[in-house]
């Protein structure tokens, strides 16, 4: 674990050495894709709370797109914003980094205890139904048709939060990246790098959904009874729901007592 | 000039190479062993203020500017503040900043300046210009006007290819249906 974390802050030196040389080199590209593979790979981001989510809520590769996508579009839109908010309208006088991380922090928690609770009150009042039924659906635009659809409305709105909150919180790395960008006049590029960054993480959550849906589906195949299958549909929701709410509880709590500390 | 760090486990690092914090510390991962008093005891050291003299060097037409460390009331939150006095008047000066650099090569510091002026030190770019008097050729709007047309370039055109990634898929769920 220690190569991995040592290799991974070579890659990021390697790409903050790339932003100060001239020009747009390819490399870079591939740097800050690799080093953001690497940071979601580390402990962090949601990643056995999205396999619980999707395995309680019987998710679909697509849901597992959905979390990728999530999570790199929150990573590089909190490294823009607080980016240019520090570079730009003076941020490190109004609050330090390290506060603005735990605050941070303490809204991922939120997010993540809010979903759970939303979970877990969904199960109680019955609805774990997660629209996979099929039925007749004719368009409005003339050609009167029939097909299988599948039901999207409400589409794992748990998901997408869940995907925000592992994004929330910008990695070190990526943030360096962008503050050094504009500082030198090159915040096209290092917001390219950092976009970069977020598809290499997007792409590590992906493989991570993926897994958890395979997974899931192998024991829904693999059920000998429909008992069996009963109760693995019946636990695995509460489950993954009391996990979320319980893991979400724990990072507020680790958060506010972050910040008590500091005050 | 004001001096701030970026994270407590940096100033540990610092106070352990300084000599004012024990060595155990610095973990056998490598992780830093941080405490809130730290930055307390490195800030009220004369080590720490020799060091910050050391490292951060401004210098008028090969004139060196004479420095004077400020006691810090609270160096991880505010920062540490160096005065320097220069011999005559100044237009513009050259400052080198090496803070932690000697520790570790892969430390910065985002330095800005007078009229929006900032530049980026690191290892092997140590050294920039300041211009102290009059108007520096590139200052802070004109970069923030650069920065803005070319997030908004990167921006728009990642929101195009979304676009037209979403448009595909849309077109090609109706042809298979």
């Amino acid at each position: 674990m220690n190569d991995v974390t040592a290799y991974l802050a070579s890659l990021s030196d390697r790409l903050e050495d790339l932003i100060h040389s001239p020009g747009v080199p390819p490399l870079a590209f591939a740097l800050a894709f690799l080093a953001g593979a690497g940071h979601a790979v580390a402990p962090g981001h949601g990643k056995s709370l999205a396999a619980a989510y999707l395995v309680g809520s019987r998710g679909r590769i697509r849901d597992a797109a959905w979390l990728g996508g999530s999570v790199a579009v929150m990573h590089t839109v909190s490294v823009l914003v607080i980016g240019v908010a520090w570079t730009f309208l003076s941020l490190s006088d109004v609050v330090r980094m390290q506060e603005l991380t735990s605050w941070l922090q303490l809204g991922a928690g939120v997010i993540v205890l809010a979903t759970g609770l939303w979970m877990v009150r969904r199960h109680l009042l019955g609805h774990s139904h997660s629209h996979h039924h099929g039925h007749s659906h004719g368009h409005h635009h003339g050609h009167g048709h029939g097909h299988e659809h599948e039901h999207d409305h409400g589409r794992r709105p748990g998901l997408l939060l869940l995907g925000m909150s592992g994004g929330l919180t910008p990695s070190p790395a990526a943030f360096l990246v962008l503050a050094t960008g504009l500082f030198l006049g090159r915040a096209g590029f290092a917001l390219l790098l950092v976009l970069t960054f977020g598809l290499g993480m997007a792409v590590v959550l992906f493989g991570v959904g993926l897994l958890a849906v395979a997974g899931s589906s192998l024991v829904v195949r693999g059920a000998q009874s429909r008992t069996v299958l009963r109760l693995a549909s019946r636990v695995a929701p509460v489950l993954a729901a009391g996990g979320i709410t319980l893991f979400g509880a724990g990072l507020v709590v680790v958060a506010v007592i972050q910040l008590v500390n500091k005050v | 000039m004001r001096w701030h760090v970026g994270g407590p486990d940096d100033l540990t690092l610092l106070g352990v190479s300084l000599g004012l914090l024990p060595q155990d510390r610095v973990l056998a991962d490598g992780a830093i062993d941080y405490r809130h008093t730290d930055a307390a005891v490195i800030g009220s050291s004369e080590e720490f203020a020799a060091y910050l003299l050391k490292q951060i060097t401004v210098t008028d037409r090969e004139r060196s500017c004479l420095g004077a460390v400020e006691p810090p009331k609270s160096l991880a939150r505010i920062g540490a503040t160096v005065d320097y006095t220069c011999p005559g008047s100044v237009g513009m000066v050259t400052v080198a900043v090496r803070m932690l650099t000697d520790l570790h090569p892969a430390y910065r510091a985002l330095a800005t300046g007078p009229h929006g002026q900032r530049a980026v030190y690191g290892s092997g770019e140590d050294s920039h210009d300041w211009v102290l008097a009059g108007t520096p050729a590139a200052g802070s709007s004109s970069l923030g006007r650069s920065a803005a047309a070319q997030i908004a370039a990167v921006t728009g055109g990642a929101l195009l290819v979304a676009m037209l990634i979403m448009w595909r898929r849309s077109r090609r769920r109706r042809t298979v249906a």
